[in-house]
């Protein structure tokens, strides 16, 4: 079943198009790269999926809702992303980074949020750092407190922008499995990338924006 | 840019409206106030010794403030003293923050244009101030020479008609005398021009080297201002106050602060 | 100049503290939350709320405090013929001043907070409160602390404008006790007090800073 459909999608800044036509269609469990030069639109793309940017024609269609021109709210935590410099909140501890989107939007309750965030941090080995802040973190550390938070809210879509980007090869492999594990889990992976040999190796399909 | 241009005058246009609006309701507010009213609000500059200041327990003192609250005893009114900014008296006394000026104040054409003034109940003249180790002898001598005098003050005003007036290097105004008497202390200044009182007041609580130059102006006439449209009141505040006269109770204040009547009201 | 008469010139002039010390902190009660509803509306959408809020802060900003305050005291008599209150008057000018004052700080403060705070936040379903509550101006205000401390200062010095329009403060009643006794010693046991309530004030927003440390 598809959780993503993209049809003809057009988006331009300033009459400049950056997609042009763009469709496409991901199942669950299915990890797709987009690759390309960098300026190209791939994390526009990416930002259209996640609502950060409105689209001017066509329809991204999310778990069988269609999303025009506007976000709804609810379709918002269908799909995370997880940003190329992470973003995580400098003021919040690692894992009151991960609690506070489950607490803030998701309404959950503090207790349960703290049993869901400590699931997470072990899985992504980084039970020791819960009560780091997150300059006190490594590059790649960082990133896997991004994906914990973003994957908290339990979202279907995950989107990655440049995952290997800042990262040393032995670092990359961690992603690399990280990202598999998701995918056996059932999420739909889209991952931004200008690392072709990454992109291969990890996509069950790979597409390249001209 | 023009959405902008639009935006400002649109803003400019409400306040316009708002001021014209305001001024037609304050017109219908217009009328007598006071009379009937249970408490008497003298507004002072508290820093004039000895005529309205504050002494050493904080308490506004004076002989002013004296003579304010005998009169509103037989006025049967209760007397509240509001310290104000010399500069905005008339405002206060407009917008009825305060009810009337009683300071030591100098009667003037100005002052006469816009407030209904009391019969004058003392006299002042104002002199110059040096000190004593100066050659200055006469108003002439200060020619070319530096005048300390405090702003927005009578005396400020009346400096300007002394035949000397022309001739000075500098006239530089304080905010309030005492300012005026330090830095001619520390010889920035030659002289202060001053209220005759309040120099006599400074000189003798100070034991202060300094003498006083008279100059060939009209001596000042201390008056009591009131609203332009208090005339009732301000009748009555000078019938008291010749009554106070005939009963002694005026000279008796005056003997107190300074040692003989040196009141005016007939 | 004996030990009595320091004490009773110091307790005439604590009088005055209060008055300056109630200015100071209504004025800052007030001012910082209206302040953050200056930052808020200066980076409106709207461009009538963004022009009338900026023209907001350019006549706080371009015209002396002085003037304001008796503007704010004389203008409702001028323009609806009522007075009122002189020490809430001095309350509301000061209020609406250092409003516009923090506002800046606080806008500059929210703009230097990256773009990807906002974006992370909204993907992560934050509505926009939320997300500059919670998010964007805890970080700020550790920016703009230190201009936040030294506008505060500022405004203790400032309280000594209330005098003119007659609210004694303690500047006001040391200027009045030099006047009586033609003695320039109130004026500077006065600066004397501003000056330990600078230092105390100082010394707290050190301790904040270093509070807010904890983090990069």
């Amino acid at each position: 079943m598809s959780v993503l459909e993209i049809n003809k999608l057009n988006k331009s800044f300033k009459g400049k198009p950056v997609l042009k036509n763009f469709s496409l269609k991901i199942d669950e469990g299915e990890i797709v790269a987009i690759i390309g030069q960098s300026g190209i639109g791939k994390s526009t793309l990416l930002r259209c999926i996640n609502g950060l940017e409105k689209i001017d024609s066509g329809e991204i269609i999310i778990c069988n809702r269609c999303l025009k021109r506007k976000m709804q709210k609810d379709l918002k935590l269908e799909s995370g992303l997880i940003f190329q410099d992470y973003n995580l909140f400098p003021q919040y501890t690692v894992i009151q980074n991960i609690i506070l989107p489950l607490v803030v939007a998701k309404k959950i309750k503090k207790k349960e949020a703290v049993i869901i965030a400590k699931e997470l941090l072990e899985e992504l080995k980084l039970e020791d750092k819960e009560l780091s802040y997150p300059y006190e973190l490594s590059g790649g550390e960082r990133q896997r407190v991004a994906i914990a938070r973003a994957i908290a809210v339990n979202p279907k879509i995950i989107c990655f922008d440049e995952p290997t980007s800042a990262l040393d090869p032995k670092l990359v492999k961690q992603v690399f499995k990280i990202i598999k594990e998701l995918a056996n889990k059932g999420k739909a992976i889209i991952i931004v990338t200008h690392d072709i040999s990454f992109g291969e190796k990890i996509a069950d399909r790979v597409i390249e924006i001209k | 840019m023009k959405n902008k241009i639009i935006t400002i005058l649109i803003i400019f246009i409400i306040i316009i409206l708002g001021v014209i609006l305001g001024l037609k309701i304050k017109d219908k507010n217009l009328k007598e106030t006071m009379i009937e009213k249970e408490y008497f609000v003298l507004g002072l500059d508290d820093s004039f010794p000895p005529m309205g200041y504050r002494d050493d327990t904080n308490e506004i003192v004076g002989f002013d403030i004296d003579v304010a609250k005998e009169v509103c005893k037989r006025m049967d009114v209760e007397l509240k003293l509001q310290p104000i900014s010399w500069d905005a008296k008339e405002q206060e006394l407009n917008s009825g923050n305060i009810d009337c000026i009683w300071n030591g104040m100098s009667k003037t054409d100005e002052r006469e244009k816009t407030m209904t003034l009391s019969d004058s109940y003392m006299k002042n003249s104002m002199i110059f101030v040096v000190k004593n180790e100066t050659v200055y002898e006469s108003v002439e001598d200060l020619k070319g020479k530096k005048i300390g005098v405090q702003s927005g003050s009578s005396a400020e005003e009346l400096l300007a008609e002394t035949e000397i007036y022309g001739e000075l290097k500098e006239i530089i105004s304080y905010a309030d005398n005492m300012t005026a008497f330090m830095d001619m202390e520390a010889n920035q200044t030659d002289a202060v021009f001053v209220d005759e009182v309040l120099a006599n007041y400074y000189i003798a609580s100070n034991n202060k080297n300094y003498k006083v130059i008279y100059t060939n102006l009209e001596a000042e006439e201390y008056v009591i201002g009131f609203r332009k449209q208090d005339t009732e009141l301000c009748n009555k505040v000078n019938n008291i106050l010749s009554e106070m006269k005939n009963d002694g109770s005026l000279a008796e204040i005056s003997e107190r602060w300074f040692g003989k009547d040196v009141t005016t009201i007939k | 100049m004996d030990l009595e008469y320091f004490i009773n010139l110091f307790k005439i002039l604590i009088n005055g503290l209060k008055t300056s010390l109630e200015i100071f902190g209504l004025t800052i009660i007030f001012s910082i939350p209206l302040g953050i509803i200056v930052s808020i509306l200066a980076r409106s959408k709207s461009v009538l709320i963004k022009e009338i809020t900026n023209i907001y802060i350019l006549v706080m900003r371009g015209t002396p405090l002085l003037l304001q305050i008796i503007c704010v005291y004389f203008a409702p008599y001028y323009i609806l013929g009522f007075t009122y209150n002189r020490f809430i008057a001095v309350i509301i000018a000061f209020s609406l001043n250092y409003a516009a004052y923090f506002g800046e700080i606080f806008r500059g403060g929210i703009e230097s907070i990256d773009k990807g705070q906002w974006e992370v936040a909204y993907t992560l379903e934050f509505n926009k409160v939320q997300t500059f509550f919670i998010i964007i101006f805890p970080q700020a205000v550790k920016k703009i602390l230190p201009a936040i401390s030294n506008e505060i200062i500022t405004l203790v010095r400032d309280t000594s404008l209330a005098q003119v329009v007659g609210v004694t403060e303690l500047f006001s009643l040391a200027q009045k006790q030099a006047n009586y006794k033609f003695s320039i010693i109130p004026l500077l046991l006065a600066g004397g007090i501003y000056l330990i309530i600078s230092t105390i004030l100082t010394i707290g927003f050190k301790k904040v800073e270093k509070k807010l440390d904890y983090y990069k």
